[in-house]
């Protein structure tokens, strides 16, 4: 079974934020307005941050939920609605989600997000919302699911088509748009692939590594 | 009935028992009613049109639920379907409701069987890859003589998990929910 | 009494029984009712994907349009463009929110209150068309210029259609300012006597020194400059590209170089020769290169050498000498460098960029500048200095036509601008939105949004093919539009004469078809294609074959469409080397500037003949940069709320406009990064943004993100009350401002 992984590499990024629109709209994630901005409460499930970098330079860095093998988030779900599933994906079942937060709290990337109010559009924006997404209820934590939706249907399709699943049928959307190639997404137990290989480069590191979480993105550092 | 009509009979009912007499009503009242609500079967829901699944057998359900082998919608009957073997409006229908029915508000059929938005469900995949027959999840509507009001078979997940236990097929919760 | 059932409890339980299984009942039917009605949306969930074009820059990316149910849900890249090959930015992406906006017009209106107080009512497009028809007929009786027609500036056959109509009714079609390659072009002939838009190929350089070229945000084409920007990084057998970024404020490119240069706009020329000057000095040149094709060096390498000595330049620029020289050997050292210029950059400054290049021996090889293949377009007219002539009082139209852009949007000062476009007796708007300009509008005409519409547009010229884009319609009008062509038709066939000889085509439609018909006629070029079929029709083509990919015209038509456009591989070697060698090499630039000031023969627009300081005393010690983030777009954007989020990302800031400090400036107010501070200038605008300390930002400056207010925007443009454009003055010029800072 794939172990499903994504490398950015940071060189190649130019922090132009397309990924971020691209995960918006892919996966209903609602808008946000100054005031909820202002009160911590932006949803977007991937987000440039500005990290401090060994050496003082401060790197930009497109965070989103790191998939951990070791997530800390699904050990403290009180009803099991988010776990590790066996690809490797950090799933949230939203229907069993009971908002307390815990997950919120142990996740050290601050990546899961907490549906304070129901999520709202215009009335004349509503048929832009991804069908493929359900749209999540208020009091409910959610979280970047690598378009798992999309896995979904790539394998139907593949299946559909009597083939294989290739590796270029399943892209997240953050992926598919990135103007500057940085992203590539693939499997990271299939030796052949190109995360593979990217992963094991001298230039990688996964963040905040030391926490033991081992995360299945991984960065590409700048520079030489 | 006021409970402070007057009664030849007895003497007037004391203001203890009215009270009493008013909390049994008020504490019955909706236990009654969610008590209905649990019992009783769903509601049929009345549909736009009469139609015989039973004389149409000879077709294939995919002739008018379209897209069961190749989307993950199935779709319900338009016009159009009909009149690949009506030319006219089908008996029990009038020529003014067939005329409304052919606008581009369709026939407004009431769809009765489906699962909650936060369930990843596909037709295809079922059907097409899992070679599932459709009164597995469908019961005998095939056989009915009047258009469902009910869901034939409460899809849950209890029926799906029983399913996909017994093939053998995946119970990961994200490879269904989304 | 109270152990029996009386008769009267027997009635009080019968009735709850009876009124509770009635309530039941009802609520049963209730949730069965709203429970079937679930899922009515996207009833077949049937899924397809149609081509379009992206009109958020004039880069004109290929689009492609998920539908579901033939409505739009997702914008994706269209993977057989030639440059943006698959990949939108964020404004790409964002822009489909453009079509969904609640605050769209809906149809057309007539004006009925005073300008600015929103009184509008619906009338019908024939009355529309005639009262335009009729405002059209009497501007054109009267001498020319009377009328003035803004477009965001783009090239192609729908732009050059708009412009014959206006024309013909003695109007002047004015363009709304892109940067494109094509405002380099004027500085790029008059250094080598090729008339064709520069390209850089910045994909195969191996070090860059960039002047302010924004190439993580919007340079040019960003898709193109983002994908090429990635590849000159990192490449497969290929070492790592370095760069250097010579930028007045910490811009995202910044950030990304590996070295970042703070050095103010008007002595980036001076930087600039100054690298002249040190590789001339050391003799490392690209001798070669400079013997065949150097004409007159000898002349300009003396004037440089003299005029900017190394210590000369470092005082200027506050640039170290060690790092200039440095910077010099760093470029000629390297196999393949090239220098890079934003192109809103003065004149100056990009004759010092290609002198630079030409020293280098940057021209005409892979990793250089290239001569586009493509046939240039015409420069437009300069919108902004058609604002400066009528804030002026040099020019007053009686009529002026608004279409795409927000004429007052992209300026510095809304104020002196709204006030000469308000003399205008008649004024009327084809946006889809009530944008900035439109709020003054006497007549509003509402076209159809990028997704409704047909496009026929020249993509500035980056890759090295000519290329068209042509999409139509990807969905259908939501609203109650019209295209601005095909009223301009109604209105030439009501007005008669030589507006409607002018006239040729019925609709946009009309157009495009006619556009491929000619493309077909040429026999040459192909539908947008992959990347490996684009190398084989090249090839083709140098073999002197053309092969078409279909059998009719009408199969040729639908199949550009269906591509998205029309590109025709370029081939053959570029003619530079041959021009210049006819022409005697290339003629070098006026080098002698004077190094104090470091005033350079600059474009002629209001935007730059002023180079002084406004109002820099005591009182406002702070020099003030403005900078245009990348998600900020300088058309429209307003009605895309992802976009807003966006900015003050990455500081954290969403939704924020912020202030960039130097750390010593912010110490001596006591300001850290994330204080509230507040911009006070000399005309007594003031702006409250959030602080954000910056090392190796400029001293004694604060650089400020260009985010305009825009009240008449829509619900969430709204929502942003800071407006830098209330720090400037009325003339327009957005840099040169003093300002004060206190914290808020």
């Amino acid at each position: 079974m794939a172990r499903w992984g994504l490398v950015i590499d940071l060189d190649r990024c130019t922090a132009c934020q397309a990924c971020v629109v691209a995960c918006k709209h892919e996966n209903n994630v609602p808008f946000s307005t100054p005031e909820t901005s202002a009160r911590g409460r932006l949803m977007t499930w991937i987000q440039l941050v500005g990290v401090e970098m060994p050496g003082g330079t401060t790197a930009m860095m497109p965070m989103m939920c790191q998939q951990c093998d070791r997530p800390p988030c699904t050990d403290v779900c009180p009803t099991s609605a988010t776990y590790l599933n066996p690809e490797g994906i950090v799933a949230q079942i939203y229907p069993r989600c009971i908002g307390c937060r815990y997950c919120t709290n142990a996740c050290p990337y601050a990546v899961k997000l907490f549906n304070w109010t129901a999520p709202e559009w215009p009335e004349s924006m509503a048929p832009m919302r991804n069908p493929d997404v359900s749209i999540r209820p208020m009091g409910v934590v959610e979280k970047c699911t690598f378009c798992h939706h999309r896995l979904q249907q790539a394998r139907e399709e593949a299946r559909a088509a009597g083939r294989a699943l290739a590796a270029e049928d399943y892209v997240p959307a953050c992926v598919q748009t990135c103007p500057s190639d940085a992203m590539v997404f693939g499997d990271l137990d299939d030796p052949h692939s190109q995360v593979a290989g990217l992963a094991a480069s001298t230039r990688a590191f996964r963040w905040m590594e030391d926490l033991g979480t081992r995360p299945k993105v991984v960065y590409l550092r700048e520079g030489e | 009935m006021s409970p402070d009509a007057p009664d030849t009979e007895r003497p007037p009912a004391s203001p203890r028992t009215t009270r009493r007499q008013w909390w049994i009503f008020a504490a019955l009242t909706p236990a009654v009613a969610v008590g209905w609500l649990l019992v009783m079967p769903s509601a049929p829901v009345a549909q736009p049109a009469v139609f015989n699944h039973a004389r149409h057998s000879a077709l294939a359900c995919v002739a008018c639920h379209r897209g069961v082998e190749s989307r993950a919608r199935a779709t319900l009957p338009v016009v159009s379907d009909c009149a690949k073997c009506h030319a006219t409006a089908p008996p029990g229908i009038s020529e003014d409701q067939w005329k409304s029915f052919s606008g581009p508000q369709g026939f407004g059929w009431v769809q009765v069987t489906h699962v909650p938005d936060h369930v990843n469900f596909s037709h295809r995949r079922h059907v097409a890859s899992g070679r599932l027959a459709c009164v597995s999840c469908h019961a005998d509507v095939g056989q009915r003589t009047t258009p469902p009001g009910t869901a034939p078979i409460r899809v849950d997940m209890k029926a799906c998990l029983s399913c996909h236990r017994q093939e053998g097929i995946t119970e990961d919760c994200a490879a269904c929910h989304r | 009494m109270s152990d029996i059932l009386t008769r009267r409890d027997f009635l009080f339980i019968g009735g709850a029984t009876v009124a509770g299984v009635t309530l039941g009942e009802a609520g049963r039917r209730l949730l069965a009712r709203a429970d079937a009605r679930q899922g009515a949306l996207h009833v077949t969930g049937q899924q397809r994907f149609v081509t379009t074009v992206c009109r958020e820059c004039p880069a004109a990316c290929g689009v492609r349009v998920r539908l579901i149910d033939e409505v739009p849900v997702k914008l994706e890249g269209n993977p057989l463009c030639p440059f943006g090959r698959g990949r939108l930015c964020a404004k790409g992406q964002a822009a489909i929110e453009g079509y969904f906006d609640p605050d769209r017009l809906v149809g057309p209106a007539r004006r009925t209150g005073k300008r600015g107080e929103h009184r509008w009512e619906p009338i019908t497009w024939d009355a529309a068309i005639a009262e335009l028809a009729s405002h059209v007929t009497a501007a054109a009786s009267q001498p020319a210029s009377q009328t003035l027609a803004f477009a965001a500036e783009e090239h192609g056959p729908l732009a050059s259609a708009w412009a014959r109509f206006w024309e013909a009714a003695g109007a002047k079609p004015v363009w709304m300012h892109a940067a494109t390659p094509a405002r380099l072009r004027r500085r790029f002939a008059a250094l080598t006597g090729v008339e064709a838009d520069p390209q850089f190929d910045l994909e195969h350089a191996t070090h860059v020194v960039s002047f302010g070229a924004p190439i993580a945000e919007d340079w040019l084409s960003p898709v193109w400059a983002q994908r090429a920007y990635g590849r000159f990084r990192r490449s497969p057998s290929r070492t790592r590209g370095r760069l250097v970024q010579i930028d007045a404020h910490r811009s995202i490119t910044a950030r990304k170089a590996d070295e970042w240069l703070a050095v103010s706009p008007e002595q980036q020329v001076t930087l600039a020769y100054g690298l002249a000057s040190g590789i001339l000095r050391e003799n490392r040149s690209d001798r070669t290169f400079l013997d065949a094709f150097g004409g007159n060096q000898a002349a300009f390498e003396r004037e440089v050498v003299d005029t900017y000595p190394p210590d000369e330049v470092a005082t200027a620029t506050g640039v170290p000498v060690v790092t200039v020289l440095r910077l010099a050997r760093d470029l000629a050292a390297s196999p393949r460098p090239l220098v890079l210029v934003n192109a809103d950059a003065p004149a100056g400054l990009i004759d010092a960029v290609f002198a630079l290049n030409t020293l280098l021996g940057a021209l005409d090889r892979e990793g250089g500048v290239v001569a586009s293949p493509a046939p240039p377009a015409e420069e437009p007219s300069d919108g902004v200095a058609v604002l400066g002539e009528m804030v002026a009082g040099t020019r007053q139209p009686r009529l002026i036509a608004l279409r795409d852009a927000s004429a007052l949007r992209s300026l510095s000062a809304p104020a002196g601008y709204k006030a000469a476009i308000d003399k205008a007796e008649f004024i009327v708007s084809f946006s889809p939105y009530l944008d900035e300009t439109a709020d003054v509008a006497d007549l509003l005409l509402p076209g159809p949004t990028p997704l409704e519409s047909w496009h026929a547009v020249t993509p500035p010229s980056v890759v090295r093919a000519e290329c068209l884009a042509l999409a139509r319609p990807a969905v259908g009008a939501r609203l109650d539009t019209r295209e601005s062509l095909t009223v301009l038709r109604s209105v030439a066939t009501k007005a008669g004469g030589a507006i409607a000889d002018a006239c040729s085509w019925t609709s946009s439609e009309s157009i495009a078809t006619a556009e491929m018909e000619r493309l077909y006629a040429a026999r040459r070029g192909g539908p947008y294609s992959d990347a490996h079929e684009t190398t084989w029709l090249s090839e083709l083509e140098r073999g002197g074959w053309w092969v078409s990919a279909t059998a009719t015209k009408g199969a040729f038509a639908q199949a550009v469409l269906e591509a998205g456009g029309w590109d025709d591989p370029f081939f053959a070697p570029d003619g530079i080397r041959e021009a210049l060698k006819a022409r005697g090499g290339v003629s070098w630039p006026a080098a002698r500037l004077t190094l104090a000031s470091g005033t350079a023969p600059g474009r002629a627009t209001a935007d730059s003949l002023n180079q002084t300081l406004v109002g820099a005393d005591d009182q406002f010690p702070l020099r003030l940069i403005t900078f245009t983030p990348a998600t900020v777009a300088l058309h429209g954007g307003e009605n895309n709320p992802s976009l807003f989020e966006l900015l003050g990302q990455p500081e954290g800031q969403p939704w924020r406009v912020w202030a960039e400090l130097n750390p010593d400036t912010a110490g001596e107010y006591g300001i850290s990064s994330g204080s509230e501070i507040r911009l006070t200038s000399a005309s007594g605008g003031s702006l409250d943004a959030v602080a954000l300390v910056v090392e190796g930002m400029t001293h004694g400056a604060v650089a400020v993100a260009f985010v305009p207010a825009l009240p008449a925007g829509g619900r969430w443009a709204r929502l942003v009350h800071a407006d830098v454009r209330s720090l400037m003055g009325g003339d327009g010029r957005r840099d040169r401002f003093a300002v004060r800072m206190a914290k808020a």
